[in-house]
C-alpha cells in the first residue's frame, strides 16, 4: 500500500481536464494532459515490477525532443499522417521516449534502462533524434527514422507487437519484421524476440493481429527493451520524381494510442 | 541446392483508399536497360514467369545467390525479394510503384525530398545497412540485416551493399 499511495495522490493532483504544466524532469516544455485514463488502478506485476496503470496519458508536442540536446524535431508538424493506424503494441500503457538519452542510455542519465523514469508519461517525440544517417524530413537532415516505444513494463518477450493495418508480412530478419499494409506503406517492427514471431513471410495479417513479442534483440547484441517502430511511404513530387521516406509517425502514434485507451483501437 | 520459393501474387489492380495511385514508369528507358541486363546465371523460369507479370521494373542482383534460399513476396505493383545468405545475414530488395502522399516540390519539405531523390546514401541505421533509391519512376530499398549487427562488416561498412547495388539488373516487369 505504501508503494501505491503516491500514485493515487498523483492521480488526484493530475485532474482530468486538459491543462499546461511544466515538467519536473527539465525544460519548460508544454505538456498536454489529456482526458484518457486507465481506470485509476495501480498494481504490481508478478515479477514485482511496478506497472503504473493509473497514470493519465500525456505527451509533449510533436517536434519537441527531450532532452533538447537530443536533436531538433519537426516543430509544429501536427499532421496525423496515418489516421487509421492501430497502435503497434497490443496493450497500454506504453511509453514513447528516448533510448539513447533516457536513463541508462548511452547519452542519458546514469542508471538502468529499467528505471521507472523511463516508464512514465509524458511521451516525448524522438522521430528526429540525432543519428548519423540522412533523414530528409528532419530539420538537421539527419534523424532516427521512427520512434522507440517501451512496453508496459521492463520485461522482455511479454508484450505483443501487433499489425497496424491489414497487409502482408513482406520480410522477416533476425530482429526485424516488415508489414506491407494494403495502403502500400511499410511498417517496420524492430527488436522483437525472434522465437516469438508467429507470422511467416507472405502471411496475410489483419489489423491488430499479433506479430511477435517486444524485446531487446538487435542481432547478436542487446539493446534496451523496446519496439523501434517506423513507417515508410512514397511521396509523389510530380514530373516523374518521387521519394520513399520515413513518415513523421509521432502524431499518428499519439492518435492511435488515445483510441487504444478509449477502447476503440 | 534446391530453391525455396514462395510467391504471393495479387494481380488485381485493387488499391487501398490510402494508396493515392501509381507512379509513371519510364518504360522507354527500362527497355534500353533490359537489353543490357544479363545475369551471370539465369534465374529459374518459375521465378521469371511471376516477375514478368509485374507492372514495374524488377531489379535483382545480377550475380548473387541464385542457388540460395530466397523468398519473393509480390503483387502487381510491389515486390520484396529476400535472400538467406549462408553466413547469417539476409539481403533484400523491395520495389514499389505505389505512392501514398503528394507534395509540392517548391515547399521546404518538397525541396528536401527533391534533393534527397538525387542522392544515393548507404546508411547503417538500427544495425542494418540499407539504401533507398528511385529508378525509372519506381522506388527501391536495398538492405542487408546481419545476425551480428555489431561486428559483421556487411552491416557496418557500405562496401558489401554498394557492390550489390552496382550490379542490379532488370529481370522483369511489363507495362
Amino acid at each position: 500500500m505504501r508503494k501505491v499511495l503516491p500514485f493515487f495522490i498523483l492521480l488526484l493532483l493530475s485532474g482530468c481536464a486538459t491543462k499546461t504544466v511544466v515538467p519536473e524532469n527539465g525544460g519548460a516544455e508544454h505538456i498536454e494532459v489529456g482526458d484518457d485514463s486507465f481506470g485509476g488502478e495501480v498494481q504490481d506485476s508478478q515479477n514485482g515490477i511496478i506497472v503504473d496503470k493509473g497514470a493519465k496519458f500525456s505527451s509533449t508536442p510533436a517536434g519537441v525532443l527531450y532532452p533538447s540536446k537530443s536533436g531538433k524535431g519537426r516543430a509544429n508538424d501536427n499532421t496525423i499522417y496515418i489516421p487509421s493506424m492501430r497502435f503497434p503494441i497490443e496493450k497500454a500503457p506504453a511509453y514513447i521516449n528516448s533510448q539513447v538519452y533516457g536513463v541508462g542510455g548511452i547519452n542519458g542519465e546514469k542508471g538502468k534502462s529499467c528505471d521507472k523514469k523511463n516508464y512514465q508519461y509524458p511521451w516525448h517525440d524522438n522521430f528526429c533524434e540525432t543519428r548519423t544517417w540522412g533523414m530528409p524530413m528532419c530539420p538537421s537532415g539527419k534523424g532516427h527514422q521512427g520512434v522507440d516505444v517501451r512496453p508496459m513494463s521492463c520485461e522482455k518477450a511479454k508484450y505483443w507487437a501487433v499489425a497496424t493495418e491489414n497487409g502482408i508480412i513482406s520480410y522477416i530478419g533476425s530482429y526485424t519484421v516488415s508489414l506491407r499494409g494494403d495502403s502500400g506503406r511499410i511498417y517496420r517492427y524492430m527488436h522483437l524476440d525472434s522465437p516469438s514471431v508467429i507470422v511467416k513471410e507472405g502471411a496475410k495479417v489483419k489489423r491488430g493481429e499479433r506479430i511477435g513479442l517486444v524485446s531487446d534483440n538487435m542481432g547478436g547484441t542487446k539493446t534496451s527493451i523496446h519496439l523501434h517502430f517506423d513507417v515508410q511511404q512514397t511521396v509523389n513530387l510530380g514530373n516523374g520524381v518521387s521519394k520513399k521516406v520515413f513518415v513523421q509517425i509521432y502524431t499518428s502514434m499519439v492518435d492511435a494510442y488515445k483510441r487504444l485507451l478509449n477502447g476503440r483501437p | 541446392m534446391s530453391h525455396k520459393f514462395y510467391t504471393i501474387l495479387l494481380l488485381s489492380s485493387f488499391l487501398n483508399a490510402e494508396t493515392l495511385g501509381l507512379l509513371d514508369i519510364n518504360w522507354k528507358q527500362v527497355n534500353k536497360e533490359v537489353v543490357m541486363s544479363k545475369p551471370q546465371k539465369a534465374y529459374p523460369k518459375k521465378l521469371t514467369d511471376v516477375i514478368g507479370k509485374m507492372t514495374l521494373p524488377v531489379y535483382l542482383p545480377s550475380n548473387y545467390l541464385y542457388e540460395s534460399k530466397y523468398t519473393l513476396i509480390a503483387d502487381a505493383n510491389f515486390y520484396t525479394m529476400s535472400y538467406h545468405l549462408e553466413d547469417n545475414a539476409r539481403l533484400s530488395i523491395t520495389g514499389d510503384r505505389t505512392f501514398q502522399d503528394t507534395l509540392n516540390p517548391n515547399t521546404t519539405d518538397g525541396q528536401s525530398l527533391l534533393k534527397a531523390s538525387k542522392m544515393i546514401e548507404f546508411y547503417p541505421a538500427e544495425g542494418l545497412m540499407s539504401t533507398d533509391f528511385g529508378r525509372n519512376g519506381a522506388n527501391y530499398t536495398l538492405l542487408v540485416e546481419c545476425y551480428d549487427s555489431i561486428s559483421d562488416k556487411r552491416c557496418t561498412d557500405k562496401t558489401f551493399l554498394q557492390n550489390i547495388y552496382n550490379k542490379l539488373i532488370i529481370v522483369g516487369g511489363t507495362k
